[in-house]
C-alpha cells in the first residue's frame, strides 16, 4: 500500500506592530563574563571581572558589563547567573534585544505547532509601502502568549528569536506568503517514516509530527467505510462486481478522497490512495473471483497436470488464503466456455479448445479400452 | 519464253525410333465410355472415387452419425457437402479438429493476372472464415496425410477412413470436363477398430508435434507452446519429420514378399530408397507395373523403369498411392498417401496401412480395373509408325514433356530457287535428299513428309554488266548471223538467251567467250 500523502494549503494570519524582541546571536565578551559567573559559583562581581579581563582600569567597566548583561537577563542586578544566562553558556549564544517595527505571520494550523512562522523587520520609512494595511487591532491574546517563548522562525537562516513584548495594538495585514503542509504517512507505520514538510515560500521539515499510526489515519479517511478494512489481512473487501479488471489481477485497487477530514488534523486536499490491497468480502466472492480469474489464466492449451497447477496457483494466491476455495475441473470449465461461446462471447471459443483439446487428444494405446 | 518446273519429294520417318513417349492406347475410349467400376462401392469397405457419389455418402454418412469427436486431416480441403457435415457436427457440440496444409494459399497474396491462385485464394479464404472458431484447425505445410477418424476415443462408436484423395470434389467424385465425367482415381478404405487408434495417435502427433499454425478467432497464428505429451507411435506406419516407419514398411514389403510388383502413385523420382529397391527388384528380374501421371517431374524414374523392362500406364488424374504385390494368388499391399518421391519419406506428414489379405486383393482388382482403363502407356524405343494419335514425348533437353500431334503427311514447301547449272535440262535437277531438313515442331510429329519446290532454268547474275564486244567478234556473228548479248561479272561471261531456240547458237557464243554460261532474264520466265 503507498504511503497517504495529505496536503493543503496553511491557512496564515499576517500581522504588523511594534516589538521588543531578541535575536540570537555570538557576543563572546557576554559569553565570558557569563563563564566567569558560572566559574565563581554562579555570581560574578565587577571587581572579578576586572580583574579577569581589564586589570587597572576602574571598577566601574565591571558593573556597567554586569548591568548591560542583567537589561539582556543575562545576570540579575547583583550579578546572578540567570536561567536564561545559563542557557547562553551553552548555546554560545545570547539574546540581543532590539525593537522596532515587525511584520510577522502566524497560523493556527493544528499540523503546526509553532505559531509564528516569521517575523522581519520593517523601516518605518517603509511601513506604508507593500502590503495592504486593515484596521488597528489588540493584539489577540494567542499571540500575545508567544511573549518570551524561544521562537525558531521558518526563514531561511532559521534564526532564532525571543518575543520580550508585543505591544498592544498591531495592524491586521493582508496575507502575502503561500505555503503548504504536507504530511506524508509512511505504511511502514513507524513515526520518524513520517514526514510534515512545509513547502512554498518558506521550506522547512517538521520534527513535531502528530502521533497517529498509518492505520489511524488510513481508517479516518476510510471514515464510514472503515468497517470493510481488514485488520487482519490489511486489506479492503470487495465485492467482484465493484472492480475493474485490472484491480480483480492484481489485487489492488486506488481510492480517491475528496476533501478528507482526519481525526483532529483538519481538512485536506483531495487525494488518492494508490495500491490498497483488496481480498474478497466473502467466501462466495471469493469462489466467484477465484473462478474468473481462471477464467483469465486460460490463455493457452493446458494438460490436466497444467490445469491442476493453475488452479492451486490461484487458490493459494493471498487474497484468498482466508477463504475456502473449489474450482471447477478442467472439464466442467470446458462446458461453462461452450456455454458462454455459444451465448454469443465468441472469444470463449478458444478457451474451450484450450481445456478441450488436451483432454481428448491424447495418446491412446491399442486394446486400452 | 522458259517455263519453271515444279517437282516434289516425298521422304518417310515412320521408321524413326521415338525417344521414350506417352502414347494413347485407345483413344476412341478416353473421355468417352470408359470400362472403370460403376458401383464405386468395391468391397464392404473400399470404395474408389466417382460419380455415384458412394464415397462422398459414406463419408458425410459417417460424419453426421459422430457424437463426439471427428478427427479429419488432409493436405487440400475444400469439399463443400463435407465441410457443411463439418459444420453441422460441430452444432451438435461434436468437436472437430483439423489438420490440413490448406491454407497455405493464403500466405500469399496472389498476382492479379494469376487466375487460378486467385480464384484458390479467394475460395480458400472464405473457408476458412467460415470454419474459424468451430472447427480447430493446425496447419503446416508438411501436413500430406488424408484420413478421417469419428469419435476415436469411443470403442463402440469410433470409425475411421483412410484416403488417397483430399477433401477436395475432385478426388472424392471425379469432375466433368466438357460434360464429359471424367474418373478421378482415387481409393478410400474403412479402418478397423485397432487401426483407428494408431491413425488417431498419428493425428495426435500431427497436432500436438508437427503443426506450426492454427486458426484463431482472429487467423491463423504460430503454435505459441507445446504440450508435453507421451505418443505411442511404434505400431503406426507413417512419416514425418522425426518418423519414417512408412519407408521402412514399403522396403519390407518389397524385400520379403516376391512377385509381381503392381504400383500406383501421383509422383516418382529417383532419389529415394523406395524407388531404388524398385529399380533393383527390376533388374533381378522381377515385374513391375506402375500406373502414374505423365509428369514432367516423374519422367527421369519412369524412363529408367521402362528401360530395365517395367510397364507404365498413365492417367492425367491419378493421385491413388499403393504398392501391391502378387504371387500365386496370394496378395499383399501397402495403401498410403505418400508418394515415391524423397519429401514423402523425409518431411512430409504421410500415413500408410499394411492391407489385410482381402483388402490387398480387392485393390489389385481396383489397380487391373484401372490398367485396363489408362488412356496412357509409357513406351521406350517406340518406333514411329505404330502411332496414330497424338503422344507426349519427353524432351530430355528441356525437361519438359510436349504434346505431339501425329501428322500423317505433311507439306513442306521449299521457297529456296533450285536452279539447274544447265539451261540445256534444268528440268531435270533433283534435290540432295541430304539438303531435305526434317522440321522441328514441338507439337508435331510427321510420319512423311511432302517436300516441293520448283526448278528455274540459270538467271543471269543481278550485277553482270553488257559486255561491249570486239569488232572482230561482232563480224564474227555477223558472218555466223548469232546476235545474243553477251555478259561480263568478273572475269566470267554469260551468253543470255529468251528461249530454248537460241541454246544451239548460244552455245557457238559460249566457246568464243571463254566457255561462257548460258543463262536467261527473270522476265523470261513464264510466270505460274
Amino acid at each position: 500500500m503507498d504511503r497517504i500523502n495529505l496536503k493543503r494549503k496553511v491557512e496564515i494570519e499576517k500581522f504588523r506592530g511594534i516589538l521588543d524582541i531578541g535575536r540570537q546571536q555570538k557576543k563572546e565578551s557576554y559569553i565570558s563574563i557569563l563563564k566567569l559567573a558560572e566559574e565563581n559559583g554562579g555570581k560574578v562581581e565587577a571587581k572579578d571581572i576586572i580583574n579577569k579581563f581589564f586589570k587597572d582600569r576602574p571598577e566601574s567597566l565591571g558593573e556597567r558589563l554586569i548591568h548591560r548583561c542583567y537589561l539582556y537577563g543575562l545576570l540579575t542586578e547583583d550579578g546572578q547567573l540567570t536561567g536564561e544566562g545559563k542557557l547562553a553558556i551553552e548555546e554560545n549564544k545570547v539574546f540581543l534585544k532590539e525593537n522596532g517595527a515587525y511584520n510577522f505571520w502566524t497560523t493556527k494550523d493544528p499540523l503546526i505547532k509553532q505559531i509564528l512562522l516569521n517575523l522581519k523587520g520593517i523601516s518605518v520609512f517603509r511601513m506604508k509601502e507593500r502590503s495592504k494595511v486593515k484596521d488597528l487591532i489588540n493584539i489577540p491574546g494567542w499571540i500575545k502568549n508567544l511573549e518570551n517563548e524561544r521562537i525558531t522562525l521558518f526563514n531561511k537562516k532559521n534564526e532564532v528569536v525571543k518575543i520580550y513584548e508585543f505591544r498592544d495594538l498591531v495592524q491586521d495585514m493582508e496575507n502575502d506568503l503561500n505555503i503548504k503542509i504536507h504530511y506524508i504517512v509512511s505504511p511502514l507505520d513507524k513515526i520518524e517514516e513520517h514526514k510534515l514538510l512545509i513547502t512554498g515560500d518558506l521550506e522547512k521539515g517538521l520534527t513535531e509530527l502528530p502521533k497517529y499510526s498509518y492505520e489511524d489515519i488510513w481508517l479516518s479517511l476510510l471514515g464510514k467505510e472503515s468497517d470493510r478494512w481488514d485488520k487482519e489481512s490489511n486489506a479492503y473487501m470487495c465485492n467482484l462486481d465493484e472492480l475493474d479488471n485490472s484491480s480483480r489481477l492484481s489485487f489492488n485497487i486506488t481510492k480517491s478522497f475528496k476533501n478528507p477530514k482526519i481525526l483532529d488534523l483538519g481538512t485536506f486536499n483531495n487525494l488518492r490512495v494508490n495500491n490498497i490491497p483488496i481480498i474478497p468480502i466473502n467466501n462466495e466472492e471469493a469462489n466467484n473471483w477465484a473462478k474468473w480469474i481462471l477464467k483469465q489464466k486460460i490463455i493457452d492449451y493446458l494438460d490436466t497436470e497444467d490445469y491442476s497447477n493453475l488452479c492451486f496457483e490461484i487458490i493459494k494466491m493471498k487474497a484468498f488464503e482466508k477463504f475456502e476455495i473449489s474450482l471447477p475441473a478442467q472439464e466442467e470449465m470446458t462446458k461453462f466456455f461452450l456455454k458462454e461461446s455459444e451465448e454469443g462471447d465468441i472469444e470463449f471459443m478458444e478457451k474451450y479448445w484450450y481445456l478441450k483439446s488436451p483432454l481428448e487428444l491424447e495418446p491412446k494405446i491399442v486394446n486400452e479400452d | 519464253m522458259f517455263e519453271i518446273v515444279k517437282k516434289e519429294k516425298i521422304v518417310s520417318f515412320e521408321n524413326e525410333i521415338l525417344p521414350p513417349c506417352w502414347i494413347r492406347k485407345d483413344l476412341k475410349q478416353v473421355n468417352k465410355e470408359n470400362n472403370y467400376f460403376k458401383d464405386t462401392k468395391i468391397s464392404k469397405n473400399i470404395w474408389v472415387s466417382g460419380i455415384d457419389e458412394k464415397l462422398l455418402n459414406e463419408l458425410k454418412v459417417s460424419i453426421d452419425n459422430a457424437k463426439e469427436m471427428i478427427c479429419i486431416t488432409s493436405y487440400i480441403f475444400s469439399e463443400p457437402d463435407i465441410k457443411e457435415c463439418l459444420l453441422n457436427a460441430s452444432k451438435r457440440g461434436v468437436r472437430v479438429y483439423m489438420l490440413t496444409a490448406s491454407n497455405k494459399h493464403l500466405k500469399n497474396q496472389p498476382d492479379e493476372n494469376d487466375d487460378f491462385n486467385k480464384k484458390m485464394y479467394i475460395e480458400m479464404d472464405k473457408l476458412f472464415k467460415e470454419l474459424q472458431g468451430k472447427i480447430k484447425i493446425r496447419t503446416s505445410e508438411n501436413f500430406h496425410t488424408k484420413f478421417l477418424l469419428i469419435d476415436p476415443l469411443n470403442s463402440e462408436l469410433r470409425q475411421g477412413y483412410l484416403l488417397t484423395s483430399n477433401f477436395d470434389t475432385k478426388g472424392i467424385k471425379g469432375r466433368k470436363i466438357n460434360d464429359i465425367f471424367r474418373v478421378n482415381p482415387e481409393i478410400c478404405i474403412k479402418l478397423s477398430n485397432e487401426e483407428v487408434i494408431g491413425f488417431f495417435n498419428q493425428f495426435c502427433y500431427g497436432f500436438w508435434i508437427e503443426s506450426t499454425e492454427e486458426s484463431e478467432i482472429d487467423g491463423f497464428l504460430p503454435i505459441r507452446t507445446r504440450l508435453n505429451k507421451e505418443f505411442n507411435l511404434k505400431d503406426i506406419i507413417f512419416n514425418s519429420k522425426d518418423h519414417h516407419s512408412l519407408e521402412k514398411a514399403l522396403i519390407d514389403l518389397i524385400a520379403k514378399n516376391p512377385g509381381k510388383l503392381t504400383i500406383c502413385t501421383y509422383g516418382i523420382t529417383k532419389n529415394n530408397k523406395v524407388y531404388k529397391k524398385i529399380l533393383s527388384e527390376l533388374k533381378k528380374g522381377r515385374e513391375v507395373v506402375v500406373l502414374t501421371r505423365s509428369r514432367n517431374k516423374n519422367m527421369p524414374a519412369l524412363i529408367d523403369l521402362i528401360k530395365e523392362g517395367a510397364v507404365v500406364y498413365g492417367h492425367d488424374d491419378i493421385h491413388a498411392k499403393v504398392i501391391l504385390i502378387e504371387s500365386n494368388g496370394n496378395v499383399k499391399g501397402i495403401m498410403m498417401t505418400a508418394n515415391i518421391e524423397e519429401i514423402s519419406f523425409d518431411t512430409s506428414f504421410e500415413s500408410g496401412k499394411i492391407l489385410k489379405d482381402e483388402e490387398a486383393k480387392s485393390f489389385l482388382k481396383i489397380l487391373n480395373n484401372w490398367i485396363k482403363n489408362f488412356p496412357l502407356m509409357l513406351k521406350n524405343s517406340h518406333l514411329l509408325k505404330n502411332i496414330e494419335e497424338e503422344i507426349r514425348v519427353w524432351n530430355s533437353l528441356s525437361e519438359e514433356i510436349d504434346i505431339k500431334e501425329i501428322v500423317e503427311e505433311g507439306i513442306i514447301p521449299i521457297n529456296t530457287n533450285h536452279k539447274s547449272k544447265s539451261i540445256e535440262n534444268y528440268g531435270d535437277f533433283e534435290i540432295l535428299e541430304e539438303e531435305l531438313k526434317k522440321p522441328n515442331e514441338r507439337h508435331k510429329l510427321y510420319k512423311k513428309i511432302r517436300y516441293q519446290y520448283e526448278i528455274k532454268p540459270p538467271i543471269l547474275p543481278i550485277n553482270a554488266k553488257p559486255y561491249q564486244k570486239s569488232n572482230k567478234n561482232q563480224k564474227k556473228e555477223k558472218k555466223n548471223q548469232i546476235n545474243l548479248p553477251i555478259y561480263k561479272l568478273k572475269n566470267k561471261f554469260y551468253v543470255v538467251i529468251k528461249e530454248k531456240s537460241q541454246i544451239r547458237d548460244a552455245k557457238i557464243l559460249a566457246e568464243q567467250y571463254n566457255n561462257a554460261e548460258i543463262v536467261t532474264l527473270e522476265k523470261y520466265i513464264k510466270k505460274t
